[in-house]
């Protein structure tokens, strides 16, 4: 068993990081392309590291070294937790290469297992970087016994595995139910939805203390771990405390874990895989009249499809834009005045309501459909390239639709949030401008860097909107840049407030027509 | 008869200096069936590819109809249908969202499409399954649906990848009926073949291709003489061997 697991891992490993590409293409602008995406890649993987570092580095200058355990587990199991349920299913179950895979001479168990160690070590990855540099500076600031050290090599290793189980659990489950329905995408969408949007707002609260607690941050910390995820606590005994028993229960509670999740899907792995893979078909048409329609609508309704049918597409591509909406309802309805007097009293409304444009473009700028939408149409590519319409037409219908899952949203919650918080005209009228110019801008940069970095030859839809899809990374990755850095500005400059965001959203214009413009020119080819 | 597809001097380079295709000159003319056959990596693929327009090339020129299919794309992909060797279509659309969706895309009239659909649905049994996912569709049900959206905008130039393969033999009987009247009716096939049997049968015109070569062009009668496709396919492959 032992060896074919090893194979069958070995050959995911190969469609993962396009490393097998890289080394055995020999077309030299894909290899340049492979290049472009592991410099990218690595640069994101550089800027987060310093991120965690500077700000694991911080507290200990502070005084709270003691806390920075109990900050590596959170950080690792949130970012497990959501990265997780997010690609959970689309790796695990419903694959397109699985009837290739389940009729070789191999069991249920090295399947699943090949597929959650793929999981596991792409965790494995985040994991690293979000507890490496904090642990490191643990040890130069505590100077902690020898144990600990050990300690902290397992948490390394262990500490993704329950998130993920917990994951890919809900992920399962949502499927189990989902399959059962005659509009299962529609069903797994919104199930996802809530379960995502739960671990987010959790997340958040982890994060919301007030000014006492953040004095006292270890203590909260550990509270809050404690109140919602126990084994963090076993563990953070074991980094402070030296306890090996604690250790030791962490280290089984997360092996065992894994352990029956993998022995609990194999067994059920056929039959959620029959349930994902069967369709309803009635097969009782008559064919009435029907309505002619533009290329143009023709394609925008086509892309509407796929966005709906697909649940990682949705859940990833609009998650921002979810978010905003779910806070300004919030806002309008569950604010507490105490805290609406509060910030009255602290005379920071006028910041707020000078940044709320910005603040509000920060979750536009997080929801793209079209960095992956070019990727997903995959083998059946060749309908688009040989229709007879031009590549623009295409490019446009992609962008439309990114805009209809943005705009009306926005506009709604700009309405909430105005209601929430008093503003002047201007102001109204900024909070409604910006965020559409950031709209167009996220749309269009999606859609020249899913042409720039497309990736066609994937086997579940997972890998063209997450793993390896350096279009959708870099999207974001553009899209929050661009929307945080004229809210910092703001925040460290706050008397140029009124010059900074028109000055931004001006380039940002200006860059989504030169980006645009680039788009049109680029024909489309298989 | 005017030549709806002239091919000249066209080479196709991928990577490296190995050419997939090198220096193909052919013509299909109005109301001709062209088989273009070859071994398994010989170059056909490529050179659909590049008639369709969905694959860049640097040597040569491919006209339909006049048109240069790098200078004006759009106006020779609207009188070409297309099917590949593979034919994946959108699992997430029901069968007639598909057709509605190629009508819409060839500007076929509301009213025609109607028509056309029942047409070709019917002859291929597949209109009871038009309102369920093409996910729900056995490789052979794709298979049919994308022949109908090929057929059903009336294409001047229809160039179909292997289109015998996965068809059961009802389907297969029709598929060859409806291109005989397509041609008929004033249009032009080009199709790749490892069938040579139905090539032999179908074929107006054949083209064999070696190594990205054209080894031998001509109609049926002067390509095969008095032996079969099969015995003059295997003696170029052979002599070309030897060379």
């Amino acid at each position: 068993m032992k060896g074919k697991y090893k194979y069958l891992l070995r050959m995911q490993l190969y469609n993962l990081f396009g490393i097998n590409r890289l080394i055995h293409s020999h077309n030299k602008q894909e290899k340049q392309r492979s290049a472009i995406v592991a410099t990218l890649g690595l640069v994101a993987i550089a800027v987060f590291a310093i991120y965690i570092t500077e700000f694991s580095n911080s507290m200990a200058q502070a005084g709270l070294s003691k806390a920075l355990p109990t900050l590596i587990v959170v950080a690792c199991s949130l970012a497990t937790l959501t990265l997780t349920f997010v690609k959970s299913t689309g790796v695990l179950i419903g694959i397109k290469d699985f009837d290739m895979v389940m009729s070789l001479p191999v069991n249920t168990i090295s399947i699943v297992t090949s597929r959650i160690t793929l999981l596991y070590l792409i965790n494995l990855i985040v994991g690293f970087i979000a507890m490496l540099p904090s642990s490191v500076i643990y040890i130069v600031y505590e100077h902690p016994p020898i144990s600990c050290y050990l300690f902290l090599v397992g948490a390394l290793f262990l500490t993704p595995i329950i998130p993920m189980i917990i994951s890919l659990s809900l992920g399962v489950l949502i499927i189990a139910v989902s399959s059962r329905s005659r509009h299962k995408n529609i069903f797994s969408l919104v199930l996802s939805t809530f379960v995502l949007l739960t671990i987010v707002f959790a997340s958040a609260r982890t994060q919301s203390m007030d000014a006492t607690q953040i004095t006292n941050l270890g203590a909260a910390m550990a509270e809050t771990a404690n109140k919602f995820y126990p084994p963090a606590i076993l563990l953070t005994n074991a980094l402070l405390n030296n306890d090996w028993a604690g250790f030791a229960i962490f280290a089984a509670v997360s092996m065992l874990s894994g352990i029956a999740f993998v022995t609990i899907v194999s067994h059920y792995y056929k039959a959620l895989n029959t349930a994902v893979f069967s369709h309803y078909a009635k097969k009782d048409y008559k064919l009435e009249t029907l309505k002619a329609s533009s290329p143009f609508m023709a394609l925008y309704k086509k892309e509407l499809c796929r966005l709906s049918s697909c649940t990682i597409y949705a859940l990833n591509s609009c998650i921002g834009i979810v978010l905003l909406f779910v806070m300004s309802v919030a806002a309008v309805f569950f604010m507490p005045s105490a805290l609406r007097q509060q910030v009255e009293m602290m005379g920071i409304m006028s910041t707020i309501q000078n940044i709320m444009p910005i603040a509000l473009s920060i979750f536009v700028s997080m929801t793209s459909t079209t960095a992956a939408s070019l990727s997903l149409e995959g083998k059946s590519r060749w309908i688009m390239c040989s229709a007879p319409t031009q590549a623009r037409i295409i490019y446009n219908s992609k962008i439309a639709v990114n805009l209809t899952v943005i705009l009306p949203v926005l506009y709604v919650s700009g309405i909430f949030i105005r209601i929430a918080i008093p503003c002047s005209l201007l102001q109204t009228i900024l909070m409604f401008v910006i965020p559409t110019v950031y709209a167009f801008f996220i749309s269009v940069l999606g859609m020249y860097l899913n042409i720039k970095f497309p990736k066609y030859d994937w086997t579940s839809e997972y890998y063209a909107v997450k793993g390896g899809a350096i279009s959708v990374l870099a999207t974001i990755g553009g899209g929050i840049s661009s929307s945080f850095i004229p809210l910092y500005l703001c925040m460290m400059f706050p008397q140029y407030q009124m010059i900074i965001i028109p000055s931004i959203t001006c380039l940002i214009l200006l860059g989504t027509l030169a980006i645009y413009h680039k788009v049109c020119q680029t024909q489309l080819y298989v | 008869m005017n030549a709806v597809l002239e091919i000249k001097n066209y080479s196709k380079v991928y990577s490296g200096n190995k050419k997939a295709v090198d220096n193909l000159n052919l013509s299909v003319k109005a109301g001709e069936i062209h088989a273009f056959i070859g071994h398994n990596g010989a170059g056909k693929t490529t050179t659909i590819r590049g008639i369709v327009g969905i694959m860049d090339f640097d040597e040569g020129e491919i006209l339909i109809n006049g048109h240069s299919i790098k200078d004006d794309p759009v106006k020779c992909k609207s009188m070409t249908a297309y099917i590949p060797d593979n034919p994946d279509l959108y699992d997430y659309v029901t069968g007639i969202q598909y057709l509605n969706y190629m009508c819409d895309m060839f500007s076929v009239s509301a009213k025609e499409r109607v028509s056309r659909i029942q047409k070709y649905a019917d002859v291929f049994k597949l209109t009871d399954s038009l309102g369920d996912l093409i996910s729900s569709y056995s490789h052979g049900m794709k298979q049919k649906l994308a022949l109908i959206g090929a057929f059903i905008h009336s294409p001047h130039l229809l160039v179909l990848d292997e289109p015998f393969v996965g068809l059961d033999p009802e389907a297969s009987f029709h598929l060859k009926k409806m291109m005989r009247e397509l041609c008929d009716a004033g249009a032009a096939i080009f199709f790749s073949t490892h069938v040579l049997e139905v090539a032999e049968k179908l074929c107006d015109k054949v083209t064999i291709i070696n190594n990205g070569k054209m080894m031998q062009s001509g109609t049926m009668e002067e390509i095969k003489g008095s032996h079969s496709l099969e015995d003059v396919f295997m003696e170029v492959v052979e002599n070309e061997r030897q060379v």
